[in-house]
């Protein structure tokens, strides 16, 4: 069973409902894969960087690597984004309708900016949080 | 020529106490038995080499799942010194697959909690008779 709807919603549902998180983006400028081309900054954007089924007993058990960050126009602000989504996220269950969170833990922390064509710059802070499901 | 390896995902494994039946590899990721057979030393006289007669059988079975939190019956089912019978069959229990059965002790379950993995229980059962294997 594919697990990426019920999981997004998930997803979708544990950041949409911080609100620190929401103050700071102005909204609910959480996005999955990508932000709507012209989005404006700030925003959230998650995506899945590997991972899929364990196959280590007759029950369905799935390990994923999903990447989590903020964009933003400073690094700070990126930062800052980054730390509510970790609070929301780390050690915390995740409902995945149909399945079992019993572990979701940050492991990698990326920090990247970017220089899209307009020049100006465009700062991320964010990490990989592995989601075990069962 | 037809291929019939399986792989042990397709293992089944129950235990029949005094409890109840459970099925026990739902969960679990290693299923073990070992077979043993006691020693007679017939050595004797002037044998340069030692000798032996095969006497009692004997073997260990032990399990490996994971732990669930949704209840205590795998727990209780196997806890030490409970008596009952362990049926398993590598392959399944479809029609005319291998099977094997004996009766037991189990051992009791060791409970493993990882800060970083899942939890897991070990339980392990010591053969208590002679072991039958036949087809399902």
């Amino acid at each position: 069973m594919s697990v990426f709807n019920a999981l997004n919603t998930g997803i979708y549902s544990a950041l949409s409902g911080g609100t620190a998180l929401t103050g700071a983006l102005g909204g609910t400028a959480i996005y999955y894969q990508q932000a709507p081309d012209g989005a404006a900054l700030p925003y959230v954007v998650w995506n899945y960087q590997g991972g899929g089924d364990e196959n280590i007993t007759q029950s369905r058990m799935k390990n994923l690597l999903v990447y989590v960050r903020g964009y933003a126009a400073s690094p700070a602000q990126a930062g800052t984004i980054d730390a509510y989504c970790d609070t929301l996220l780390h050690g915390k269950a995740i409902t995945v309708t149909g399945w079992e969170n019993f572990w979701t833990a940050r492991e990698e922390d990326i920090s990247i900016v970017e220089n899209p064509p307009d020049g100006a710059p465009v700062f991320s802070a964010g990490g990989i949080y592995r989601i075990r499901l069962t | 020529m037809a291929d019939n390896e399986y792989a042990g995902s397709a293992c089944y494994v129950s235990w029949v106490w005094s409890g109840g039946t459970i099925a026990l590899y739902t969960d679990a990721r290693n299923f073990n038995y070992t077979p043993s057979i006691d020693f007679i030393d017939a050595t004797a006289g002037a044998d340069t080499a030692r000798k032996r007669l095969a006497s009692f059988k004997d073997g260990q079975a032990s399990l490996s799942s994971l732990a669930q939190y949704d209840g205590t019956a795998f727990v209780a089912a196997c806890a030490e010194g409970n008596s009952g019978t362990l049926t398993w069959g590598l392959a399944g229990s479809a029609s005319g697959r291998p099977k094997s059965a004996m009766a037991a002790l189990a051992q009791g379950v060791t409970q493993t909690a990882p800060y970083s993995d899942v939890a897991t229980y070990d339980v392990s059962w010591q053969q208590n008779g002679a072991r039958t294997d036949s087809s399902w």
